[in-house]
């Protein structure tokens, strides 16, 4: 994986995940689309698997720096590194684990994924999250609200992933993935 | 000779076991994490700013019934910004009646809670939207100090409280949010919010308002058959000794409906719907407070 087309792609998808997420939020529910989980699906279709589950590391760690959670009480909030970067590292490792089992590179394929990646990062961030709140009074969780919301993230993912797959596809010789070369190879060689 | 290097491979299970450990340890042992999370809010800012601002063209936090360059709207806004202020001016001779009342039996004086206001731009929110702060261009350069800056719209409109300042980037937690927690509030008497007369707080009926989690803020209000009317429409300002002093007498927004509450019928339950959504807002107004320990607020 060409790592310097990966930070240039994970800087856009950060930016438009902190700016444009809440524009595509449905109502007030919270449920919206996530851009860095697309590119996760994206990575763990097309990467190698060692490329893929840093790239996820390197993800989850950037979610977990930007996504303070206020503390209960409104006055501060707390920045906790951890529970994105699991969740985003055992959600790559299960679409890695699942990718060949579909026609990775099409659209369809990594929707399906990204609905994955999202839903299983979601779940392993919550749990995480609910664990944590047992002992430290300055995280709060809703368990129940939280997971309803991510899953319904997770399927909104999918929508958007649908969208955004062609131009990911279109790029991923810009990746350097590797299957990607060696098909238009193929393609030219046949 | 071998070779001795760490591959990637090798590195990858000390680094998700070192994500676990840090998920797990409590907060006073991660807290010097925070110092990276600035510079990456830093280096995203371009794009999330961007798309921040198409976003809240696309929604913005008010859907204007009026041209807002008109007469009219300045008019208004001119209006609303007096009554604020002849409401703040009430509280704080109100206050000093009680400081006098106070020095007579012995207190010390506490120090003046004047403030300063900075405008800032909204750049972005942070991934979790349901409970999520709004990420703010102003930090440490222009003095916000967390819990005791608060953040205003259209000059009357309370957005939020700062709760966590940057060298560059603060975060605001909206009201609208779950978790700003609890705020006291005083719904106005209806004659008072559209009229051009003096706007009072007296007669004014306290209640207790929290965010409910889809923009709106409920909670109980006075017991019903007391004598208090309220009605739709009327506008409700904050009035909580918990929040700092330049957040006392901003709208919070207006009564959407009044019923007797579920579990106790005997009290009434008042919702409220914010004029304009404080988490869509482009632009706020900082209002700092030149000395924060004078100041109320901060839990």
């Amino acid at each position: 994986m060409n790592w310097l087309a990966f930070l240039v792609l994970a800087w856009i998808a950060l930016g438009l995940e902190n700016g444009l997420r809440d524009a595509l939020q449905l109502g007030q529910s919270g449920v919206a689309p996530s851009f860095v989980m697309t590119l996760l699906a994206f990575i763990a279709a097309s990467g190698s698997r060692l490329a893929a589950l840093w790239g996820a590391v390197a993800l989850g760690l950037a979610l977990d720096l930007t996504h303070a959670r206020p503390a209960p009480g409104g006055v501060d909030d707390v920045v906790i590194v951890g529970p994105w970067t699991l969740g985003c590292f055992v959600a790559c490792y299960a679409a890695v684990t699942m990718r060949a089992l579909v026609a990775r590179r099409s659209a369809p394929a990594i929707a399906f994924l990204a609905v994955l990646v999202a839903a299983m990062a979601g779940v392993v961030a919550t749990a995480l999250f609910v664990v944590r709140s047992w002992y430290d009074p300055s995280v709060g969780a809703s368990p129940v609200n939280e997971l309803l919301v991510r899953l319904g993230s997770a399927l909104y993912t999918g929508a958007l992933a649908l969208v955004l797959a062609p131009a990911l596809l279109f790029l991923s010789g810009l990746c350097g993935f590797p299957h990607s070369s060696q098909g238009r190879e193929r393609r030219w060689r046949v | 000779m071998p070779r001795s290097y760490i591959s990637p491979g090798r590195l990858l299970r000390p680094a998700v076991a070192a994500a676990l450990v840090l998920a797990l340890l409590p907060t006073r042992f991660t807290r010097w994490l925070e110092a990276a999370s600035g510079p990456l809010g830093f280096a995203i800012a371009p794009i999330s700013d961007a798309a921040a601002f198409v976003s809240r063209s696309f929604r913005p936090a008010r859907q204007e019934t009026v041209d807002p360059d008109s007469e009219l709207a300045r008019l208004r806004a001119q209006r609303d910004a007096l009554q604020t202020q002849l409401l703040q001016s009430e509280r704080t001779m109100s206050g000093m009646e009680r400081l006098i009342r106070d020095l007579q039996g012995g207190f010390g004086m506490p120090a003046s809670g004047s403030v300063r206001s900075v405008a800032a731009t909204v750049v972005g929110s942070t991934s979790d939207l349901a409970d999520g702060a709004i990420t703010i261009r102003a930090g440490d350069d222009e003095g916000l100090v967390t819990g005791h800056t608060i953040a205003v719209a259209n000059g009357v409109h309370l957005v939020g409280r700062v709760i966590d300042v940057g060298p560059r980037l603060s975060r605001v937690l909206p009201i609208s949010r779950r978790k700003a927690g609890k705020v006291q509030a005083v719904i106005m008497p209806l004659a008072s919010d559209d009229s051009m007369s003096a706007p009072t707080a007296a007669g004014g009926v306290l209640c207790q308002l929290e965010a409910t989690g889809d923009g709106r803020l409920k909670g109980p209000g006075p017991v019903a058959g007391d004598g208090a009317t309220i009605e739709p429409g009327q506008i409700v300002r904050v009035s909580d000794p918990d929040w700092p002093d330049a957040a006392q007498m901003l709208v919070l927004g207006r009564v959407e409906s009044v019923s007797p509450r579920a579990e106790q019928p005997q009290r009434l339950e008042v919702v409220v719907r914010p004029e304009l959504r404080p988490d869509r807002v482009r632009q706020v107004v900082l209002r700092i407070p030149i000395d924060p320990a004078g100041d109320g607020g901060a839990r």
